[in-house]
C-alpha cells in the first residue's frame, strides 16, 4: 500500500531523513518508533507532501503509483491522511463549515444552504456519533479550527478529520500524546474500527497507550533518518523494556 | 500621441464642452491641465510608474436606461461583482459608469421624497449647480501634486450625495465603475455631503475586467460629514493587474460626526492610496478598515493618515493585508494629534499574512501626538507565512484555490464580521473571485 524507496528529505538545508526504507501492506496496523528528533515526523510530512520537506533522493508509492512528486491535495485525494503531531490553528475558520467542507469531498453532498443551522444540522448527521464519543458536543461546531483547542482536543479532532474523509491509508503521528486516560481508549477504540472499516494505520509513537487496542503487525525504528530495525510486536516490547540500545549498535 | 500641454488643454476644454459644463468647471479643468505639467507625483505614489502617453483619456460609453440594455460584459461584472440582479433593483440607489460615462442608473423615489440628492455627477451640475460648487474641489485640489492636477483636468463621471439635516437613509446607495475600453484612465469624482444629524451608506463598487491592457484609475472622494453626521463608504475594488491605481480620498467630521471607511482592494498592478480624514470638530470618530490581497507581482502601497483636529476626537485603523507570489503590500499609518486636542485617542492594528516566501508585507506606523492628554496605540503582526495552513488544508484533499479561499477568508473574518450581511457576502464573493482568477 505504502512504499519509501531510500527516502531522503531535506529541510531547511539540513538532511534529515538519509535513506528510508519502509513497506506498510494493505490492511495492516504499523508502527514507527524511535528518539525525539530521529525524523518520524518528517517522514510523516514528507509521505504527506509538505513542500518545506524536500525530496532530494528515493522514491514514496502509495498503491503502486509514484506519488514522489503529486501535491499534497492529490495524495489525498488518493486516499492518504496524515493525523498532524502539531495540527494548525487556521483563525476564523468555523469548524462546521470545515468538517461539511471535507465530507463534501467525500461523499460529494453538500448541506441544504450555506446558512449556519443547516452546516452544523450536516455535520451532525454524517459526524454525530464519533464527536459524541470524542467528546465534543455541538457547541464545539461554532469555533474556530484548532484555535484555543487544549493538546488532546487537537488530537481528537484529528481522528475527527480521519473519520470526515476515510481515508486508505491513516499515517497517525503521535494521536496518543497528551490525551488522557478515557481519551487515550476512545481513540484506541475507534482506531480498531477504522481498521475494521478497512483503513490501513501507519502509527508514530512513544508509548504503548495504543498498543493494547490495536493488533500490531509490524514495528520499524526510526534511527538518525534511517528505519534501522523492523520486527514483530515483540521489537516494541524489548525496547520499551531495555531502551533503543538493542537495536542501534 | 504625445501628451503635451496644448494637447491636455484642449481635451479639458472638449469634455467641458461635452458635458455641457458650467464656465467655472471648465476654469479649474483648464488651469489643472497646464499644472500637469508643473507638479509632481504624490509623495505616496512618487514610485509608481505611469505611461500617460499611452493612456485613452476620455471614452464615452453608450448610455444605457434598463438594466438590460447594459452591455454583456458589465453586466457580468456586476454579476462577477456578487450583486445578482434582484438585488441591484433591490440596492435602489444604483448607477453604473462605464469607463467615463453612466450608463445606468436608478436612484429611486423614496431618496427623492427625503429630499436626499443622490445622482451622477454631471446631472447634480445641471440640477444643482450650486450645491456641487460649493463642495467641489475643497478638501483636495489641483495644485497638490500631478495626479490630482490631471484628474481636475479630465475628471468625468462620479457620484454626487447630499442627505438633508437629520435625515437617515435606510438602505446603502451604491455605485459602480466599470473599465472596459484599451487602454483606459478613469477619473470618477464623488462628493459626499452628510448635514447635520443625517445617516447615509455609500457602497461604491469598482472593477475592470481582465482583458484591460493599461489603464488607470485616479478617482477623488470628498466627504462631508456635519456635526453629529454618520457617513459610512464601503468600497469593493477589484482591478486586473493592469490597472495602476491613484486614488484620492478625503474626509473632514465636524462635531461628534463619525466617518466610517471600509475599503477592500483586490488586484490591480500597483495601487497607491493616502487617504486623509481630518476629526475637525469635538467628540467626532473615524474608523478606517482596510482589506487588501495581492497576487502575482502586484503591489498595494496602502494607508491613512488621520489628523485628531479637536478634543475628545477617536480615531480606529485597522488594515488586514493578504499577499501571495511575488505581491507586496506596504501599509503606512499616521495618526497625529495636535496640541489641544485633549482626551483624544487613535489606534493602528496591521495584520497581514503572506501565502508565501517571497510575498512581503510591511507596515509603516507614524503615530504622533503634541497632546499630553491623548493616547496612541499600535499593533502589528506582520509577516505570517501561511505555508503550514495551507498545507493542512491541502493534506485534507483541498486544492490550492479552496485551501487559501479559506485561510484568506478566516483572516478577513473578524473586519467582515462587522459589515452588514449582504455587503459582507459581496466582499466574500470578491475575495473568492479574486483567488479564483489567479
Ligand atoms: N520545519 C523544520 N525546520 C527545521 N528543522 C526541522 C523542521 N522539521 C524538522 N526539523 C528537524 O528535523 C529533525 C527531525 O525532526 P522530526 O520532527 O522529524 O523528529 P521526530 O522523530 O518526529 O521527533 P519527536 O519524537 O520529538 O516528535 C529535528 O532535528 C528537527 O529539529
Ligand atoms: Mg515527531
Amino acid at each position: 500500500m505504502l512504499r519509501l524507496d531510500g527516502l531522503r528529505v531535506r529541510v531547511e538545508d539540513r538532511e534529515i531523513l538519509k535513506g528510508a526504507d519502509l513497506e506498510v501492506q494493505r490492511g495492516q496496523v504499523h508502527l514507527i518508533i524511535g528518539p525525539n528528533g530521529s525524523g518520524k515526523s518528517t517522514l510523516a510530512l514528507a509521505v504527506a507532501g509538505h513542500p518545506a520537506y524536500e525530496v532530494i533522493g528515493g522514491r514514496i508509492f502509495f498503491e503502486g503509483e509514484d506519488i514522489t512528486s503529486s501535491p499534497p491535495d492529490e495524495r489525498a485525494r488518493r486516499g492518504l491522511f496524515l493525523a498532524f503531531q502539531n495540527p494548525v490553528e487556521i483563525e476564523g475558520l468555523n469548524m462546521a463549515d470545515y468538517l461539511a467542507k471535507l465530507i463534501e469531498k467525500r461523499i460529494g453532498e453538500k448541506p441544504l444552504t450555506p446558512l449556519r443551522e443547516h452546516v452544523e444540522e450536516f455535520v451532525m448527521e454524517k459526524l454525530g456519533p464519533y464527536m459524541e464519543a470524542l467528546g465534543f458536543d455541538e457547541g464545539f461546531l461554532s469555533r474556530e479550527v484548532n484555535v484555543g483547542f487544549s493538546g488532546g482536543e487537537k488530537k481528537k479532532f484529528e481522528i475527527l478529520q480521519m473519520f470526515a474523509l476515510r481515508p486508505r491509508l491513516a499515517i497517525l503521528d503521535e494521536p496518543d500524546s497528551g490525551v488522557d486516560v478515557d481519551s487515550l481508549n476512545v481513540i484506541g477504540r475507534l482506531l480498531s474500527r477504522a481498521l475494521q472499516e478497512g483503513i490501513t494505520l501507519l502509527l508514530i509513537t512513544h508509548t504503548g497507550g495504543l498498543y493494547r487496542h490495536l493488533r500490531v503487525d509490524r514495528v520499524h525504528v526510526m534511527y538518525d533518518g534511517r528505519i534501522v530495525a523492523s520486527g514483530g510486536s515483540d521489537l516494541f516490547e524489548r525496547i520499551q523494556e531495555s531502551g533503543f540500545e538493542v537495536v542501534i549498535r | 500621441m504625445s501628451l503635451t500641454e496644448e494637447f491636455l488643454v484642449n481635451k479639458a476644454r472638449q469634455i467641458s464642452r461635452e458635458l455641457g459644463e458650467p464656465e467655472w468647471l471648465r476654469e479649474i479643468r483648464e488651469r489643472s491641465a497646464s499644472l500637469f505639467f508643473k507638479l509632481d507625483m504624490p509623495e505616496h505614489a512618487r514610485h509608481v510608474k505611469v505611461d500617460f502617453e499611452s493612456l485613452e483619456y476620455f471614452s464615452p460609453a453608450e448610455k444605457a436606461e434598463k438594466l438590460e440594455e447594459l452591455p454583456q460584459e458589465v453586466r457580468e461584472t456586476l454579476e462577477a461583482l456578487g450583486i445578482p440582479e434582484e438585488e441591484m433593483e433591490m440596492l435602489a440607489g444604483m448607477q453604473v459608469q462605464v469607463d467615463s460615462s453612466i450608463v445606468y442608473q436608478t436612484f429611486s423615489d423614496q431618496l427623492k421624497s427625503l429630499g436626499v440628492i443622490a445622482m451622477p455627477i454631471d446631472r447634480a451640475i445641471r440640477e444643482h449647480e450650486d450645491l456641487v460648487r460649493t463642495y467641489f474641489a475643497r478638501l483636495a485640489g489641483p495644485e497638490e501634486n500631478k495626479i490630482l492636477a490631471l484628474h481636475y483636468a479630465l475628471w468625468a463621471g462620479g457620484t454626487f450625495i447630499y442627505v438633508p439635516e437629520g435625515v437617515e437613509v435606510p438602505f446603502p446607495i451604491s455605485a459602480l465603475f466599470v473599465m472596459r475600453s484599451l487602454p483606459v484612465a478613469q477619473a470618477d469624482h464623488t462628493i459626499v455631503v452628510a448635514e447635520e444629524g443625517s445617516k447615509v451608506h455609500y457602497i461604491e463598487g469598482c472593477s475592470a475586467p481582465s482583458y484591460i491592457r493599461e489603464a488607470l484609475h485616479y478617482g477623488v472622494t470628498e466627504v462631508w460629514a456635519y456635526p453629529g453626521a454618520e457617513v459610512r463608504i464601503t468600497t469593493m475594488q477589484n482591478w486586473a493587474n493592469h490597472v495602476i491605481n491613484l486614488p484620492t480620498k478625503r474626509g473632514v467630521a465636524m462635531s461628534r460626526a463619525k466617518i466610517e471607511w471600509v475599503e477592500s482592494l483586490m488586484g490591480s498592478k500597483h495601487t497607491a492610496v493616502r487617504p486623509v480624514i481630518h476629526l475637525r470638530g469635538e467628540g467626532s470618530s473615524a474608523r478606517n478598515v482596510g482589506l487588501s490581497f495581492v497576487k502575482g507581482e502586484e503591489r498595494h502601497d496602502a494607508g491613512v493618515v488621520i489628523r485628531h483636529l479637536a478634543p475628545n476626537t477617536r480615531s480606529q485603523v485597522i488594515s488586514k493585508s493578504v499577499a501571495k507570489d511575488r505581491g507586496s503590500t506596504n501599509f503606512y499609518g499616521k495618526v497625529e494629534i495636535v496640541k489641544g486636542a485633549k482626551g483624544s485617542s487613535g489606534f493602528v492594528q496591521c495584520d497581514s499574512l503572506l501565502l508565501s516566501p517571497e510575498a512581503s508585507s510591511e507596515t509603516i506606523p507614524a503615530l504622533r501626538s503634541d497632546e499630553i492628554d491623548s493616547e496612541l496605540g499600535h499593533e502589528a503582526y506582520v509577516g505570517k507565512v501561511a505555508e503550514d495552513k495551507l498545507f493542512y488544508l491541502m493534506s485534507r484533499g483541498l486544492s490550492e484555490e479552496e485551501a487559501i479561499t479559506m485561510i484568506v477568508l478566516g483572516f478577513f473574518e473578524p473586519v467582515v464580521r462587522d459589515i452588514p450581511f449582504e455587503y459582507a457576502n459581496e466582499i466574500k464573493k470578491l475575495i473568492e473571485l479574486s483567488i479564483k482568477g489567479m
